[in-house]
């Protein structure tokens, strides 16, 4: 009998978005109301489903870790035909194929895909009442769906030439959707921040790429897989660096982080969708994709260090922010550092189940805090009047969420950050520390952010109070360019969001607990059983697990009464002294820093190519123009305008080929 | 075929082409320019090619002098001024550049002909080039109608 | 004997007398009736082509037919733009048509 089957058809699940963006790009102005909304959603809905049926038939066709009599035993399917492939030719060069169209899915794209087009659905959903009312609505979504296209292309790229095509465009999305409010003078720095930022993390992308079409003849991840031992230790290093720079890049990780905090000038479902959940995330995907080459080099150490430096480092700032955005915005930072941590650390499938967890929580978080920027009319915490009181489902949903952030039992976080830092204590126990330490801030800072916007009332903003915020420094705007956003009445009365919203808020809530417990060893080897087939996975009862669990909690817990402590009575004592408070708020001067010195250093060169040029290309281009004209100078007496001229001209030229035939 | 009946018909064409291109009165350059189509088609006779004499007669030799002489009396311009010494040198060299060009094209002495008979051309016309026919068709229709624009008068 | 060489050599003669007068009249009908002398002498040299070497498919021969029937359209519409010229004008000569220039 035969089955309906999902892979052979899963080039549609990218494709399918990129129609709908064609179709709303195109027809936009015809898209009245909420209609350009509901129409994304709807495409987000087919893709959903057809990603889920893609993910089943992969769960039943991989081979992963079964609980057998109490004991996890590898399972291998008799249906063959995994991992998916499906290739297209594509760049052939007489006859050779150089580069082909290749969809390839493997347990861990299978989860991704599903990830992403799970996320982007509620994330689509939540937008139809978020943007309401927005000038440019449909094209709003429009973007949306491009973006979603081309992570959904990236996930399923069997090759890194797709994965960097699908990369630039998801550049690109991110830059048009920074800038979506593109009349705020803050928005258009930022979203030229973004896009500068990560371009430049992008050449190590080409580099990287250039260098290992020209060391193997291939860029296709299977060949690259099985040949990445073929290549000489120093040039996988070399390799494996130029691609974590544009991780590096992509994923805001120090020191190439500046960019994210900007980037909440988005509207918030483009913070909840780009720059938390999925793109940001692809940072990770790609080194997870590139892990052979990584190994090859030993570069691993490099992604440990970065990822666990940025980890602590994020996470400090993360509680020093009033912008419910930008705390999150830090949150994200501090997160993705995990995942570069657990890679590095030999922990590739703790990463990977922490990537999928995150993006869950994180995008609840997001929208959570989108929710709650709609009821309050304000994006700081201090001036949000007690919310808990009036938005009880975007509260509760938003407690979910930030179990998962602080790592609590039995919440998502809780078991994919302590599977890393398990594996960072195995393998590097000074980077497990900065881990630790990191998940004490993390719980700090979330607690902090939840008390003051959620419980307290509406209060006056120390950070609009701060002298050294005065402006955007950070986007090098003065204040006249970037001016405080008013605050809200002290009595407004915040509202819960709609339905539609909510509904998304529920949702990805589910989905969040969902991943969270099937990654858990608590009903055997679930998600991470699946996701990696190399190692056993290991099971509950074993004591370092358990010893490891409670460390987590409790330093958790440890962080979350220090905020409780400091926040619960008194909210608006400064407690360090000012000029520590301006260096955290300020970002460390690193933005600062990447303006007055690097950009300085830049204008040198930049300034030679100027005189380059002015005089060199431009003499050649203006040495064109004038050769055209004296050219038309001269033969301008030609044109009399009489007609025997003319009937002169044709026979002279008919005369030239029958002369000419006579000749030749 | 005679050599005979060749040269003086030759010499007809080329006299009555003379005398359109000479001829200072444009209504003897008509007249003159139907009698040159007039022994062209004498000519295609020789080739022994009826169907194309005909055409030629009908066409060439009849409809065309009389719209042009149509012309003529609508414009009121019977006379043309006579061109300048210098062009006709001009013109008379570079004729004769191009009679030396094709008279380089001239191939080998080639005595065999077929003749063709209407029917034979028709059935051609009807099938090789019955493409190129009904374009040709289009074209005539386009020409007219074309020529009803241009020509007529613009109510004001 | 009459051979191919004769007609296309009466051919290329009369084309060059069709071209002196091209460039040398200046009255525009006596210009078409030039060019149409030009074409009479390419659909000769078309027609005699066909009868001597292509007793198949007489190939020139239909092609002398296109000419004739080409020539026809192109002096309508030449006829029809010469009357404009003339109202436009009063004249016919050559050199009333000088504003040719782009």
């Amino acid at each position: 009998m035969n089955t309906f089957t999902y892979a052979p058809v899963a080039y549609w699940i990218p494709l399918l978005p990129f129609l709908g963006f064609l179709v709303l790009a195109l027809l936009n102005p015809l898209f009245k109301g909420r209609s350009g909304g509901w129409f994304a959603t709807l495409v987000m809905a087919l893709v959903a489903f057809l990603a889920s049926g893609v993910f089943l038939e992969a769960l039943r066709a991989a081979p992963h870790w079964r609980l057998v009599g109490g004991e996890a035993e590898l399972v291998r399917p008799a249906l063959s035909g995994f991992p998916f492939r499906f290739e297209w030719p594509w760049l052939q060069i007489h006859g050779e194929t150089g580069i082909s169209l290749v969809v390839y899915i493997d347990q861990m794209a299978a989860a991704v895909t599903a990830m992403v087009a799970w996320a982007s659905f509620f994330i689509h959903l939540f937008s139809i009442g978020y943007m309401d009312g927005e000038e440019r609505y449909p094209t709003f979504f429009a973007y949306l769906e491009l973006f979603t296209a081309a992570m959904l292309a990236f996930v399923m790229a069997g090759n890194f030439f797709h994965a960097l095509l699908a990369w630039e465009v998801m550049g690109l999305m991110s830059y048009l959707l920074i800038g979506f409010f593109f009349k705020k003078a803050s928005a258009r720095q930022a979203m030229k921040k973004a896009f500068i930022t990560t371009k430049f993390a992008d050449l190590g992308f080409m580099l990287g790429l250039f260098w290992l079409y020209k060391e193997l003849g291939t860029l296709d991840l299977v060949k690259v897989a099985a040949m990445a031992g073929q290549l000489a230790a120093g040039v996988a290093l070399a390799i494996g660096l130029l691609l974590f720079l544009a991780a590096v890049g992509k994923s805001a990780q120090f020191p190439l982080h500046v960019w994210l905090l900007d980037a909440m000038e988005g509207p918030t479902p483009v913070s909840a969708m780009i720059h938390a959940a999925t793109m940001v995330a692809a940072g990770v995907y790609l080194m997870a994709r590139f892990y052979p080459v990584l190994e090859a080099g030993h570069a691993l150490s490099y992604l440990a260090w970065i990822g666990a430096i940025t980890a602590l480092f994020a996470a400090v700032l993360g509680a020093a922010f009033a912008d419910v955005k930008k705390i999150l915005a830090w949150s994200t930072v501090s997160q993705l550092g995990y995942m570069f941590l657990g890679l590095g650390v030999f922990g590739w499938a703790a990463a990977l189940f922490h990537l999928l967890a995150h993006a869950f929580f994180k995008a609840l978080l997001f929208l959570g805090s989108g929710s709650m920027i709609h009821g309050a009319k304000t994006q700081d915490i201090f001036e949000m009047n007690r919310l808990a009181r009036y938005m009880p489902i975007t509260y509760a949903t938003f407690l979910i969420g930030a179990a998962a952030l602080m790592g609590l039992p039995p919440f998502a976080g809780f078991w994919s950050k302590d599977l890393i830092l398990h594996a960072a204590l195995a393998h590097a126990p000074f980077l497990w520390l900065l881990g630790i330490t990191g998940a004490f801030f993390t719980a700090f800072y979330t607690t902090r952010m939840i008390l003051i916007a959620f419980h307290h009332p509406s209060l006056p903003s120390p950070w609009k109070k701060a002298p050294w915020n005065r402006g955007c420094p950070a986007l090098n705007l003065g204040p006249e360019d970037c001016p405080p956003d008013p605050a809200p009445p002290a009595d407004h009365r915040p509202h819960e969001s709609e339905p539609v919203m909510t509904l998304a808020l529920l949702g990805l809530a589910a989905f969040s607990l969902a991943v969270g417990l099937w990654g858990s060893p608590l009903f055997g080897p679930g998600l991470l059983g699946f996701l990696y087939e190399g190692a056993k996975p290991e099971l509950l009862p074993a004591g370092e697990l358990l010893g490891g669990y409670a460390i987590g909690t409790g330093v958790a817990l440890a962080g979350l009464l220090l905020a409780v402590g400091l926040y619960l009575r008194d909210p608006l004592t400064q407690r360090l002294p000012d000029p520590v408070v301006a260096a955290l708020q300020r970002r460390l001067y690193i933005d600062e820093f990447y303006y007055q010195v690097v950009g300085r250093v830049a204008q040198w060169p930049t300034e030679l190519l100027w005189l380059f040029d002015t005089y060199v290309v431009d003499l050649f281009v203006d040495l064109v123009g004038y050769l055209t004209y004296v050219v038309g100078q001269a033969l301008r007496g030609l044109q009399s305008g009489r007609f025997a001229t003319y009937a002169l001209y044709l026979v002279l030229g008919a005369l030239a080929l029958v002369l000419g035939g006579v000749r030749w | 075929m005679s050599a005979v009946g060749f040269a003086i018909l030759a010499g007809l064409v080329l006299a009555g082409a003379l005398v359109v291109v000479l001829s200072e009165n444009v209504v003897h350059a008509a007249v003159a320019l139907a009698f040159t189509f007039f022994f062209i088609a004498g000519l295609y006779l020789m080739l022994g090619s009826p169907m194309l004499a005909v055409i030629q007669f009908a066409v060439n030799a009849a409809a065309i002098p009389i719209l042009t002489i149509f012309i003529i009396m609508t414009t009121q311009s019977r006379r043309v001024r006579p061109a300048s010494g210098a062009l006709y040198l001009i013109a008379v060299v570079l004729a004769g550049a191009f009679l030396y060009g094709l008279w380089g094209l001239l191939g080998a002495p080639q005595t065999a002909f077929r003749p063709v008979s209407p029917e034979g051309l028709g059935a051609r016309l009807l099938s090789v080039t019955l493409l190129p026919f009904e374009v040709a068709s289009v074209l005539l229709l386009l020409a007219m109608v074309g020529a009803i624009v241009l020509a007529r008068r613009l109510e004001k | 004997m009459i051979t191919l060489g004769h007609f296309l050599a009466l051919s290329a003669v009369l084309f060059a007398i069709g071209l002196f007068g091209v460039l040398t009249r200046r009255n525009l009908i006596a210009v078409l009736m030039s060019v149409e002398i030009l074409l009479n002498a390419a659909a000769l040299a078309f027609a005699s082509v066909a009868a001597y070497k292509d007793p198949v498919f007489f190939a020139g021969q239909l092609f002398a037919l296109f000419i004739i029937v080409v020539a026809a359209a192109e002096l309508s519409i030449g006829f029809a733009i010469l009357l404009l010229v003339f109202r436009h004008a009063g004249s016919v000569a050559t050199d009333v048509v000088e504003e040719m220039r782009g």
